[in-house]
């Protein structure tokens, strides 16, 4: 699957540390348009280190970020950024409408009209048009899931990232978050980051094995036994345990047939 | 109820007036921080801040009596040491630096040490009861005039920054990748906490300060599922918790914020019981 188009982000020589404790060395990728490219690797390993370091919020130790062309910070407004589900407070007193519209949050002044209709298109791409008025912690795991990607949408973004989309969601919302992810492709980038190494396996182009230092593996049937054999055994997965295991199981055989 | 409206409208015991237009007025920041709080779960940090009042408190009534000045008053003391707290809290949380528990246990013991030192070096006899159980009774003219001013300030900024304050209440971190400068918004909202506790000092004082900042927006959280929602209501239930509270110590003839807090807790564990789950 080769859609590559321009460069969107490119990392040259990254190295970043928590004081003195080095967490990602020598990293070198370029991501291109319209590809979707997970980041994978152990916990501690630096995934979400690099990931906010590409969002701005980590300054690097040396090396440079280029998102479109310009630094992570300048780049905000083309950034659609999903985080974690599990560090919303559920019980905060927010409606659906109200959690996208705040995709279009500015620095001063009220929302416009333009940003209302923004975010009920959003909304209505991740079909939860109906649930506009519905509290946000009323929702399932994978509708909250969506609800955080209209959010995101609403910002023109051009680069969809993900931290950690399929934790806490159940089999089927993985499906249709995928299914929902595959069409976003049409139009945007999309990078995630994840331990669910079955989903990624299903989605992306290229997955990107981070343990300090990146390795580019391509997403193909074989992932999850070159997975295996890259960090000695499977250390990835860490939820829905046994169906994954199953998967990969199921995949990597099909693998060694071929 | 008579004995209480005649008292209301008699010239001669302004004080119940005063009273009540205090509780009334309060009510708005009361509910509209006060929600911000509850969401936000910064209990502790309004803990903190309002017993951080007392050492302002305590230095300014020292200063007052030892030297005779007479601009420097208690609230005025109140005010800048509840406000250095506030950017003191602020700066831990921005930096993420320090646990945030150990800077505001600090801040709290050492407010309150320093308060309860200067008003007992302070010439003369000075009863701390008042400031930290505080008497609605006590006002006048002039504290409504600071009240209404403070009430202003605190509805322009939350009125103005509504979204900005919301969407950094719910995720900061996506607020911020947004443009938005959220340390702004987090100083801005501990800072409005500050003037918040302030206005709460002269009438429930400042050990009741928790109770009365939380209690009207969490059994408005009960009910409601927006925050817009959660303050209109956490204002009108304010605003009768005053009033009610009022007339009950009229009519029972005891303290009037004691009877004010346990009627809002009251209230608090009957909406327990019957609270809707969304």
């Amino acid at each position: 699957m080769n859609k590559k188009t321009g460069k969107i982000i490119s990392i040259k020589n990254l190295c970043f540390a928590y004081s003195h404790y080095p967490v990602l060395s020598d990293v070198n990728i370029d991501i291109y348009e319209k590809e979707i490219v997970s980041i994978v690797g152990p916990n501690g390993g630096g995934k979400t280190t690099l990931l906010r370091l590409i969002l701005g919020l980590l300054k690097p130790k040396s090396g440079t970020i280029l998102v479109d062309g310009r630094p992570p910070a300048a780049a905000s407004q083309i950034i659609g950024y999903v985080p974690q589900r599990a560090r919303h407070d559920n019980s905060f007193p927010i409606t659906v409408f109200e959690t996208v519209l705040s995709g279009r949050v500015r620095s001063f002044g009220f929302y416009t009209k333009t940003d209302r209709l923004k975010a009920a298109k959003s909304l209505d791409e991740v079909s939860l048009s109906d649930f506009f008025k519905e509290p946000f912690s009323s929702l399932s795991g994978g509708q909250m899931q969506r609800v955080l990607i209209a959010r995101a949408l609403t910002t023109d973004a051009r680069i969809l990232m993900l931290d950690e989309p399929t934790s806490n969601i159940d089999p089927s919302a993985g499906d249709t978050l995928n299914s929902l992810l595959k069409k976003l492709n049409e139009t945007m980038t999309i990078l995630l980051v994840t331990h669910d190494t079955a989903f990624v396996a299903n989605i992306t182009d290229r997955a990107l094995c981070i343990n300090k230092t990146l390795v580019e593996h391509p997403a193909d049937d074989n992932f999850c036994g070159m997975l295996a054999s890259v960090y000695d055994g499977n250390p990835l997965v860490v939820r829905h345990e046994k169906l994954i295991e199953q998967s990969c199981r199921d995949k990597c055989n099909h693998g060694d047939d071929k | 109820m008579n004995g209480f409206l005649n008292a209301l409208l008699n010239p001669e015991m302004p004080f119940i007036r005063f009273a009540l237009i205090a509780g009334l007025l309060s009510s708005i920041p009361f509910g509209v921080i006060g929600s911000f709080v509850v969401v936000k779960r910064m209990t502790y940090i309004a803990g903190a801040l309002s017993h951080a009042a007392l050492g302002g408190i305590g230095i300014a009534l020292y200063i007052g009596e030892k030297y005779h000045v007479e601009f420097f008053t208690p609230m005025m003391g109140a005010f800048l040491f509840s406000m250095l707290a506030g950017l003191v809290i602020s700066m831990a949380v921005i930096s993420g630096k320090e646990r945030i528990d150990t800077v505001i246990g600090v801040i709290w013991a050492a407010g309150m040490s320093v308060g309860l030192l200067f008003i007992s070096i302070t010439p003369g006899y000075v009863d701390p009861m008042s400031y930290l159980f505080g008497n609605i009774l006590l006002l006048n003219g002039s504290d409504l005039a600071l009240i209404s001013i403070l009430n202003g300030i605190i509805l322009f900024f939350s009125f103005f920054f509504y979204n900005q304050l919301l969407a950094t209440a719910f995720d900061e971190e996506f607020t911020r990748i947004r443009g938005v400068n959220t340390v702004v918004y987090q100083i801005m909202l501990i800072m409005l906490i500050s003037m918040t506790v302030i206005l709460m000092i002269s009438i429930v004082g400042i050990v009741m300060i928790i109770a009365f900042l939380t209690i009207p927006p969490a059994i408005s959280g009960f009910f409601t599922k927006r925050l817009r929602s959660m303050i209109a209501f956490s204002i009108l239930l304010c605003a009768f918790i005053m009033s009610a509270g009022l007339f009950l110590s009229y009519l029972l003839k005891l303290p009037a914020s004691s009877v004010t807090i346990l009627l809002a807790s009251l209230i608090y564990v009957i909406c327990f019981m019957f609270k809707r789950d969304y």
